[in-house]
């Protein structure tokens, strides 16, 4: 009797809706096609490609792990997957919290005109490409062209080697990613500020809250679980590597520090005709990302948040 | 009801678009498909056994495709695949072989990925070039390649006779050059280049004259040069941004003249050859010292302390236009070149500017030893897949007679050339006949070079390609040529060094880099562990196959 009313009630439904449904159907059609298809070639990684067969025509490698052994193997992919973490972390330790609080910030302040031209100036160098950005940084801080540098000499202070020492162009890395990227980031927090409940901050005024308390009890929880699924996210990324940033940024004497695994998968796996290579190595990435996504996702709901599912 | 039957509609619509979109797709695809087919007649098997195709005569109407090198050069260049030559070559070739060309553009600079992509999609053209061996290597390793022996007597004998003997392999024609020993199948063909000059080293006359230095004819005195221009400041640019010597990452080619000086001159043909691995010579004993020398001349500041900075050209050759470089190695005629213009741009900076070429690095023996090119260049080959390779041919061996690739290298006179002293000159062309590459070398695929049939007025012409001064430019082409050592050729077959190539390459920059900035107490251990590292990334192996495969080939002449 039951299982006949719901029965009736999903055809009620459906039959007010289908056209809904038929309209989904071209997004989901495009994601399966052009999403999920192309990610069966991923057996790539388990096969001896040849391009001439193609990714099922080819024969599977012997073992079957072949490539991921092959990987493992080398120093550079260590060091590579050592670089991804150290960077990707560096990152995360400082790209993370500064765009909050610049947010805070930008929020405080009373005279808006300056509020939001500084916003403005502040995301403006996320529409600049990194090929860009690596040029700009070239001019600025060659040790002996570099504007910098030239400046630094006339003040009597020898020459920084900002892009051709480990430590300097590690420095250098993090401090560029956060110049460009610290103001878009800021966007979504600013979003989420304008979304807190006017009414908490006239109470907490009533209570006696002076400014900072006000940012500490009612304005940061307000933004917590912003916070927190973008932080979710961003740990989703550990082990993910752009290619355009360290690609431009990196030089011959920097390269114990500098190359990363998307560096590394480009020269060894795409350059060298080892694609296989390539798919095993992206897999691998690919699957330690999900596992540190998971991870943090778990951790988040423990710590009583919502989670990003 | 009115609401629903618009949204029906509207449903409906979108999917035939969606639809309509990809069934256009398929129509291409259908109609390309049966072009093909119309085509391969001409090569099915059994006509080939039958009757042997001969070169010259009218087959039944067919379309090939042929790559064309699109440089993406500026100063309103035409489209690579479709101007006043190939016009030209279209219409003489439906004329003459009843046979449809069309020009697929590939992207110079991105040649090899470009044609990954075209090779494993199967639409890579019929008739394909590349530079890179280690591409044709891994395509004939994959099985991806047509074999031409059995076509070069019956559809290629213009190239053939074009080519002519091997000079390095003496006994052999050319045309087989890239031919495997064991099989006898030839995948690839090269290109014949006429003029074999490779490397050049260039000082700037007037700093030397303001000094009242004479041109260096000794490394020593080429130093004294560099560390004098770097004192004195003879160009009054500012002692801080004199640059006495300038180089970018690629250091094994823009130091290669200095460097090869201090290699043992009784090197064996064979240790060498061995030992050369990705064209690169790190292993060859005193390679190591001429690395030192650079490394003292670092520390000295005779060298762009950003060099490792410089990974293309562009930085090193806008500071030699700016005027604050002193010298420098590169192509033997690079400073004269159009592109990138070097003496042309500088000469608008500092006007009474001359850079000269020199020939100061001798050997032990006192020989002022430099490498040449191979007198093969750059290879064709045709893709296994090709449904016209006989078209292909036909095509190359047409492009091969003297008419026709003279008439497209030289243009028309008074247009592209002119004839001085019996010799044509090159002057710039405006218009539709301008040439989209010099000579129009991307399309006179099998000759590197001008060619006028006579080897005297060869020599002689090399200089009127040029629109600077034809003393600099005789003098450049015979110091590059003084004491050449032309390149190493052993007939064996190498598996493909594809897997190590970019690795080897880019550790072999950073070997470099590495070396030339440690402090010179450290030199030999930083020098030691790179050569360690590279070895271990694919070298070693490499060098034992090479020996191998030597030794083989040694016996077998003994035999």
């Amino acid at each position: 009797m039951k299982k006949k009313r719901t029965a009736q009630k999903a055809y009620v439904y459906l039959k007010k809706t289908w056209t809904l449904y038929l309209m989904l159907l071209l997004p989901v059609a495009f994601a399966v096609v052009f999403r999920y298809l192309p990610m069966t070639n991923i057996v790539m990684a388990f096969k001896d490609y040849n391009m001439f067969k193609g990714v099922w025509a080819s024969e599977w490698s012997d073992p079957i792990f072949k490539w991921f052994q092959k990987a493992f193997q080398t120093k550079d992919f260590w060091y590579a997957l050592r670089n991804t973490l150290l960077l990707n972390f560096l990152d995360l330790i400082f790209g993370f919290p500064f765009p909050i609080i610049l947010a805070l910030l930008l929020n405080e302040l009373a005279f808006k005109r300056y509020k939001r031209v500084t916003q403005t100036i502040v995301y403006l160098p996320h529409f600049l490409s990194w090929i860009i950005i690596s040029g700009m940084a070239r001019q600025l801080l060659a040790p002996r062209t570099g504007v910098v540098n030239v400046l630094l000499g006339k003040v009597g202070l020898g020459p920084i080697n900002f892009l051709m020492e480990n430590g300097l162009y590690v420095a250098t890395y993090i401090a560029l990613g956060l110049w460009k990227e610290m103001g878009w980031n800021t966007i979504i927090y600013l979003a989420a500020i304008t979304g807190i409940n006017p009414e908490l901050y006239e109470a907490a005024e009533v209570d006696g809250a002076s400014r900072l308390r006000k940012i500490w009890h009612v304005t940061l929880p307000g933004i917590r679980s912003t916070i927190i699924v973008l932080l979710i996210m961003n740990m989703g990324r550990i082990l993910g590597s752009e290619f355009d940033r360290p690609f431009a940024m990196q030089n011959d004497l920097v390269m114990d520090v500098a190359d990363v695994l998307s560096t590394y998968v480009y020269r060894v796996g795409i350059r060298g005709f080892q694609f296989s290579l390539t798919a095993a190595v992206g897999l691998f990435q690919s699957v330690v990302c999900v596992i540190f996504l998971f991870g943090a996702n778990a951790i988040a709901k423990r710590f009583g948040e919502r989670g990003i599912w | 009801m009115k609401k629903k039957l618009l949204s029906i509609l509207l449903v409906c619509m979108m999917i035939v678009t969606v639809l309509g979109g990809c069934g256009k797709k398929n129509g291409g695809n259908n109609t390309q498909d049966s072009g093909t087919k119309n085509e391969s007649p001409t090569n099915t098997p059994d006509k080939q056994d039958n009757e042997t195709p001969v070169a010259d005569e009218k087959p039944p109407y067919s379309e090939i495709t042929v790559e064309v090198f699109d440089r993406g050069t500026d100063g309103g260049k035409t489209d690579p695949t479709n101007n006043y030559y190939t016009d030209w070559i279209k219409q003489k070739c439906l004329e003459e072989l009843n046979l449809g060309v069309t020009f697929v553009a590939v992207s110079r600079w991105e040649e090899t990925d470009q044609l990954n992509n075209l090779m494993a999609a199967g639409t890579a053209p019929d008739v394909c070039l590349t530079y890179s061996g280690d591409l044709i290597a891994n395509y004939r390793d994959l099985g991806g390649l047509t074999d031409l022996a059995p076509y070069i007597d019956t559809l290629l004998p213009d190239l053939k006779e074009f080519l002519g003997p091997d000079l390095a392999l003496p006994g052999r024609d050319m045309i087989y050059r890239n031919m495997d020993m064991e099989t006898g199948a030839v995948y690839s063909i090269p290109a014949r280049r006429m003029n074999v000059a490779q490397i050049g080293t260039f000082i700037r006359k007037d700093w030397l004259d303001k000094l009242e230095l004479p041109l260096p004819t000794t490394t020593e005195e080429f130093y004294n040069a560099l560390v004098q221009f770097k004192e004195k400041d003879p160009g009054g640019v500012g002692k801080n941004n004199v640059v006495p010597f300038t180089m970018t990452s690629d250091v094994r080619w823009r130091a290669s003249a200095l460097i090869e000086s201090f290699v043992d001159p009784n090197l064996s043909d064979k240790e060498r050859w061995i030992n050369t691995v990705v064209e690169r010579q790190y292993l060859l004993p005193g390679y190591k010292e001429g690395v030192r020398f650079l490394n003292k001349m670092y520390h000295e500041g005779l060298i762009d302390n950003q060099f490792a900075l410089y990974k293309d050209d562009t930085d090193s050759d806008n500071l030699i236009k700016m005027g604050v470089v002193g010298s420098f190695i590169h192509n033997w005629d690079q400073p004269y070149r159009d592109t990138p213009g070097l003496l042309r741009d500088l000469r608008q900076n500092v006007p009474d500017a001359e850079i000269v070429s020199i020939d100061p690095f001798q050997n032990a023996e006192g020989k002022t030893v430099k490498g040449l090119y191979d007198s093969a260049g750059v290879n064709f080959f045709v893709p296994a897949f090709s449904k016209n390779v006989e078209g292909a041919l036909r095509y190359i061996n047409w492009l091969s007679k003297f008419e026709n690739r003279s008439y497209l290298q030289l243009g028309d006179e008074g247009v592209t050339h002119v004839i001085e002293n019996g010799v044509p000159k090159i002057i710039p062309a405006e218009g539709e006949k301008i040439m989209n590459s010099p000579q129009n070398i991307d399309y006179t695929i099998m000759i590197n070079g001008l060619d006028l049939g006579d080897e005297e007025l060869n020599v002689k012409a090399i200089a009127s390609g040029y629109t600077v001064e034809p003393e600099l430019v005789i003098t450049a082409y015979e110091n590059a040529m003084r004491n050449g050592r032309p390149a190493i050729i052993v007939p064996v077959t190498l598996s493909a060094a594809g897997p190590y190539t970019q690795t080897l390459i880019d550790k072999g920059n950073e070997l470099m880099a590495r070396a030339i900035t440690a402090a010179p107490e450290e030199f030999d251990a930083v020098w030691d562990a790179g050569i360690e590292d590279w070895l271990n990334s694919g070298a070693r192996e490499i060098i034992e196959e090479r020996r191998l495969k030597y030794e083989e080939y040694e016996a077998s002449l003994n035999n």
